[in-house]
């Protein structure tokens, strides 16, 4: 189920926010229960027979948990091991198996045929936060949880239970027992949902057809200018889509009371690549760099191990993505940028005007998502040759154009809100005007409701992974 | 270590069911072309077609295929169709995926310029694998045809 669907916003949000204000504060639990099941429902909506994966995972960590906290105290870590293996290799079964498959054909010239399993929806988020808990738990940074019900809840919640941002449990924990609910906080979570369903529908879905239709055009038609255009639109639209969904996911989990961690803090401003990671995605980032980076030893170590590290974590980072060599390869592309701004231009970077550094980020950024959006690494090399005049393609055309000419205004919109300025705008006018700051959310969702009916382009870039 | 033994045993038993589910969705598209007849308008609106429109519109030979189900409508201002390939496994199905996104990209060269509701169907145009099944489809109740699509396989 999308928040982004006519069922979601028009059925399944106000009965379930009916039931769950209508269990007075007091009863935490109650409320809980309401939650957890229509959690389980949301996850169930797709593909139901892997819900019962959902419940094993619950019923699993929640049980190696305990005998975690048990072990610790002895000193012991087989159960910590046995567990992360276990996930891990849940994850593995329905996500890599396949790509594995297709690497042993192409290595060794076998031609193994195999049936490609359906992804469980939100895997890779739901298995990292589960493994967040269980090595949070060994290392005594959070409680082990004595209820399955309010574990089952941080593991299933929905608003972040399908594309993040990856909560971790002590971040939650406090929460889980008792948590503040009322109109300051419906009002919050509300404008805060709203907001993120307008990035997602009216800016995300638009800049999607544009770089839908820069992808579908025929071979003569292509040409330099499209498809720098195409990445323009691409870069645009999986921020919006992406931090447009962690605005509902937050806003949602406010609602209910909770308060999840920021995921965005608008990226492309970025004067260098490693701010752009502090930007970007920072549930993930935050994750690597606590459960796998700094285990590895971080930036404590020689240059060359630290250079290992940043490697081995950004093409796991990559293939976290997803399946397929273009990940790996896009994981691998920033993790070498990194590692030249870390030990060659970083300070040269410096000394260049702050523009300049801000270009020079959002070229490399448009160019990794080039990989990223590639169905696999030689359509993303086929592209980039386009892109820089090596694809035999002309520089501009009439299709090319019009393309520009019909998205000018969204294009520009969507540059200007990607930006600090509206969001600041939109604050401060707030503060001063009551009316404002509910007329402003009002329109834009009346005018999201009318593209979603009127609409059928309606996808979530992160929904695959 | 029981406790662990258990877990494991659950955990295969569940892997294994699944893996078969989506091994043995082996259903024969008569059955998936009974369920489509009768939950959705598809007869209404589109004809069956055979051997040749399948390779005059779709350039797929029909050999090619483990078996397929197409139907179009053949108004000439219409581009609704729906088409279903059975493949001889999943990571076969990439010639089907090439020609139905060929057919697309050829029929919105033929609307482009006259046509805007017929480009934007072919742009939300709806392409769903599922084991060694591609389903694609044009046309209105997408998400009906998808729901039966996914039920019945």
């Amino acid at each position: 189920m999308l928040f982004s669907s006519v069922y979601f916003l028009f059925c399944f949000l106000p009965v379930l926010l009916v039931i769950y204000f209508a269990i007075p504060k007091r009863y935490n639990t109650a409320r809980n229960a309401v939650l957890l099941v229509f959690s389980l429902f949301f996850y169930s909506w797709g593909e139901p027979v892997y819900v019962f994966l959902m419940i094993f995972s619950i019923a699993f960590n929640y049980a190696m948990a305990l005998d975690i906290s048990k072990e610790r105290e002895v000193g012991k870590r087989g159960t910590l091991v046995f567990t992360v293996i276990i996930n891990l290799l849940i994850l593995s079964f329905f996500k890599y198996y396949g790509f594995f498959l297709d690497t042993v054909s192409d290595i060794t010239g076998l031609d193994i045929t195999y049936t490609a399993l359906p992804l469980p929806i939100g895997i890779s988020f739901y298995t990292f936060q589960a493994m967040s808990y269980i090595i949070d738990v060994y290392r005594g940074d959070t409680k082990v949880q004595r209820s399955v019900f309010r574990f089952g809840l941080y593991l299933s919640l929905f608003p972040q239970l399908i594309a993040g941002p990856i909560v971790k449990y002590r971040d939650v924990a406090d929460q889980l027992e008792s948590r503040e609910t009322g109109v300051e906080q419906v009002g919050e979570g509300s404008v805060r949902f709203i907001m993120g369903l307008a990035k997602k529908v009216i800016l995300a879905n638009g800049l999607g057809a544009l770089h839908a239709s820069v992808l579908a055009m025929a071979p003569h038609e292509k040409t330099v200018l499209a498809y720098w255009l195409g990445a323009v639109a691409y870069t645009l639209q999986i921020y919006f889509d992406f931090s447009g969904y962690s605005d509902m996911a937050i806003g949602l989990g406010r609602i209910f009371g909770f308060r999840f961690m920021e995921n965005f803090d608008h990226p492309y401003i970025s004067r260098s690549v490693t701010e752009f990671w502090r930007r970007w995605h920072i549930s993930l980032s935050t994750w690597f760099r606590e459960y796998l980076y700094i285990p590895l030893g971080g930036n404590r170590v020689p240059a060359a191990r630290h250079i290992l590290n940043l490697l081995i974590v950004w093409s796991l980072t990559g293939l976290w993505h997803g399946a397929s060599w273009n990940f790996v390869v896009w994981g691998l592309y920033y993790g070498i940028i990194l590692i030249i701004e870390k030990y060659l231009t970083g300070r040269l970077m410096e000394k260049l005007p702050s523009i300049a550094r801000h270009l020079i980020t959002l070229f490399i950024v448009m160019i990794g998502w080039v990989f990223f959006f590639s169905e696999d690494l030689s359509s993303a090399l086929e592209y980039l040759r386009t892109m820089f005049f090596a694809g035999g393609a002309g520089f501009a055309d009439r299709s090319f154009l019009y393309l520009l000419r019909t998205n000018f205004v969204l294009l520009a919109l969507s540059c200007w809100f990607s930006g600090e300025k509206p969001k600041k705008m939109f604050d401060e006018l707030s503060r001063g005007s009551s009316l404002f700051a509910v007329i402003i959310p009002l329109i834009l969702f009346l005018i999201s409701s009318a593209y979603l009916i009127f609409s059928s382009y309606n996808p979530f870039l992160y929904f695959r992974f | 270590m029981k406790k662990k033994l258990i877990f494991l045993a659950v955990l295969t038993v569940f892997l294994a069911l699944v893996f078969m589910r989506q091994n043995s969705a082996d259903i024969p598209l008569a059955d998936i072309e009974s369920q489509l007849l009768s939950e959705t308008d598809i007869s209404r609106s589109m004809r069956k077609s055979g051997d040749l429109d399948l390779l005059h519109f779709m350039s797929v030979a029909p050999q090619d295929t483990v078996e397929y189900l197409y139907y179009r409508d053949t108004g000439a201002l219409s581009v609704d169709e729906l088409l279903i390939i059975k493949a001889h496994g999943h990571n076969e199905l990439g010639p089907f995926r090439d020609a139905v996104e060929a057919r697309i990209d050829e029929q919105i060269k033929t609307f482009e310029g006259y046509g805007p509701d017929q480009v934007a169907a072919l742009n939300s145009a709806l392409i769903i694998e599922k084991g060694p099944y591609i389903l694609y489809y044009v046309g209105p109740d997408q998400d009906l045809i998808e729901e039966v699509f996914t039920h019945a396989i």
